[in-house]
């Protein structure tokens, strides 16, 4: 029924597998998703890293509708997550109960499925995130 | 005695999804002896989330092995996945979790097939491949998300994990593998026909002359060949189908009781398969000492054992708090029911809309 872009999710496998973002050598800040410049001060001055997917939640939300190929994973709690490095992310928190999340809370990045494309499509794979275990 | 391997384990690694099942919540569902639990010895199975499949939990028990590993993922030379659960019929498992765990495209990358024991196999390999010197390190993995049929006795048992190692230099080793048999015959005791969703299995087949019969002999034969015997190991691990039959095999083998319980999962955990022995000598590696002995004894359906005779090192501490423990992963659970059960392993037939 759906038919995702492979090479959409191909080309973005870094960012999605990895947190791949960039660190600004000019004013020291980190960016989500990678790009060409800083976002923060238009400087080309820039490394690629890789986060450890160490990061708080600082605010959340938990859905219980959703379009009919999420529905499997509701309710799904988002969360806008500031990772170690610098930089946040909105992303899905898992392996917890909706009722005991919340704001400060220690989060890990943990690597799972993320769409599946029909019966017969690519299954995509993303970094999510659960409670710290340690 | 000789030494035949020499190969170290630098890193081991073990997940098991948050999620568990009882046997007496099967055992309610389909009317089942409420006694069939405690006589095959498993209380609890891991169910992995409906997010997670062996890719994710390669991926997750992998990153724990790297850890302790003190390796950078560009010194590994080859990846190998063991599962009898592929996310993808032709697609390798292997490829998506080096790319995720950013291992390099220098190497090798497959996924193996041998029922329980492919993982076992992926490790006799890359005994050749790090001793040949072709690969530095290798990253072995075993995961499955086991498929039980509902209402099938293997319902109470199969359930989701993984366990990995790192295999390289046995000078910054954990642990060396010291010496390997494997013995392996044509034995139809259990078989997933190409499409079908679920396992058959030969019913009392499978016990006496497929997992204890090849156990014993692969066993029996890295004793003879080395000059082993029982008296030589502190702790030793089997292919754990359910509580009871690493037991019983290792009774017929001559070992005690308390050789084999720290290596115990399956009663918390259920059978994760390629994941079983594996994740049963992550948690001996969890607190053995250095210079304490390990028998290690994986088996596959089909079928075919493994085994290893495994020394500690003196690096075993320093490497030991580097990633959770497998009790640790054992005692952080969440008991669901058997509706949750079937939504999260997608045992519920549902049309696309």
């Amino acid at each position: 029924m759906f038919k995702d872009s492979v090479p959409k999710y191909w080309r973005l496998r870094d960012v999605v597998y990895r947190l791949k973002y960039i660190y600004c050598r000019d004013c020291g800040k980190s960016s989500f998703p990678p790009r060409s410049k800083c976002p923060y001060c238009g400087s080309s001055n820039i490394d690629h890293r890789y986060s450890k997917g160490n990061g708080v939640v600082e605010e959340y939300t938990v859905m219980y509708q959703s379009e009919a190929r999420y529905q499997d994973y509701q309710p799904i709690v988002f969360g806008v997550i500031r990772l170690d490095e610098g930089f946040r992310i909105v992303a899905p928190i898992v392996d917890v109960d909706p009722n005991s999340v919340e704001e400060g809370m220690r989060v890990e990045a943990t690597l799972r499925r993320v769409r599946v494309d029909g019966s017969t499509g690519l299954i995509q794979y993303g970094i999510k995130f659960r409670p710290s275990r340690r | 005695m000789a030494s035949a391997d020499n190969v170290g384990i630098l890193g081991w690694g073990a997940y098991i999804p948050i999620y568990r099942i009882s046997s007496d919540e099967i055992a309610r569902v389909w009317g089942f002896d409420d006694k069939i639990p405690d006589s095959i010895w498993v209380e609890e199975k891991a169910v992995g989330a409906i997010d997670e499949d062996t890719v994710t939990m390669s991926w997750e028990a992998s990153r724990y092995a790297l850890m302790r590993s003190g390796i950078d993922p560009s010194e590994i030379g080859a990846v190998f996945v063991g599962t009898e659960s592929k996310p993808y019929s032709v697609k390798p498992t292997a490829t998506i979790v080096a790319e995720a765990l950013g291992i390099p495209p220098k190497k090798l990358a497959s996924d193996l097939e041998f029922a329980c024991r492919a993982a076992s196999e992926a490790i006799r390999i890359s005994i050749g491949l790090v001793k040949s010197q072709i690969a530095k390190a290798t990253l072995v993995i075993g995961a499955d998300t086991a498929q039980g049929a509902p209402g099938d006795l293997l319902e109470f048992s199969a359930s989701s994990g993984a366990a990995a190692y790192i295999i390289g230099n046995p000078n910054q080793a954990a642990a060396v593998i010291v010496a390997s048999n494997s013995y392996i015959t044509d034995t139809p005791d259990f078989w997933r026909r190409d499409g079908a969703p679920y396992p058959e299995h030969g019913e009392i087949f499978t016990g006496e002359p497929a997992y204890f019969h090849h156990i014993v002999n692969a066993v029996n034969g890295l004793f003879e060949e080395y000059g082993f015997t029982p008296k030589d190991f502190d702790y030793a691990v089997f292919h754990q189908p359910n509580g009871k039959f690493p037991l019983q095999v290792g009774a017929k083998l001559g070992f005690d009781r308390e050789k084999i319980l720290p290596g115990i999962v399956t009663p918390y955990v259920g059978n994760t398969y390629n994941g079983s022995a594996l994740l049963g000598l992550a948690k001996v590696l969890d607190i053995a000492k250095e210079d304490e002995w390990i028998l290690v004894a994986p088996f596959g359906s089909g079928a075919g054992a493994d085994a290893y005779a495994i020394r500690v090192t003196d690096k075993i501490e320093e490497k030991r708090s580097l990633a959770p423990t497998v009790e640790e992963l054992i005692k952080r659970k969440i008991l669901i029911s058997y509706g949750e059960y079937t939504k999260m392993r997608g045992k519920i037939r549902k049309y696309e809309r």
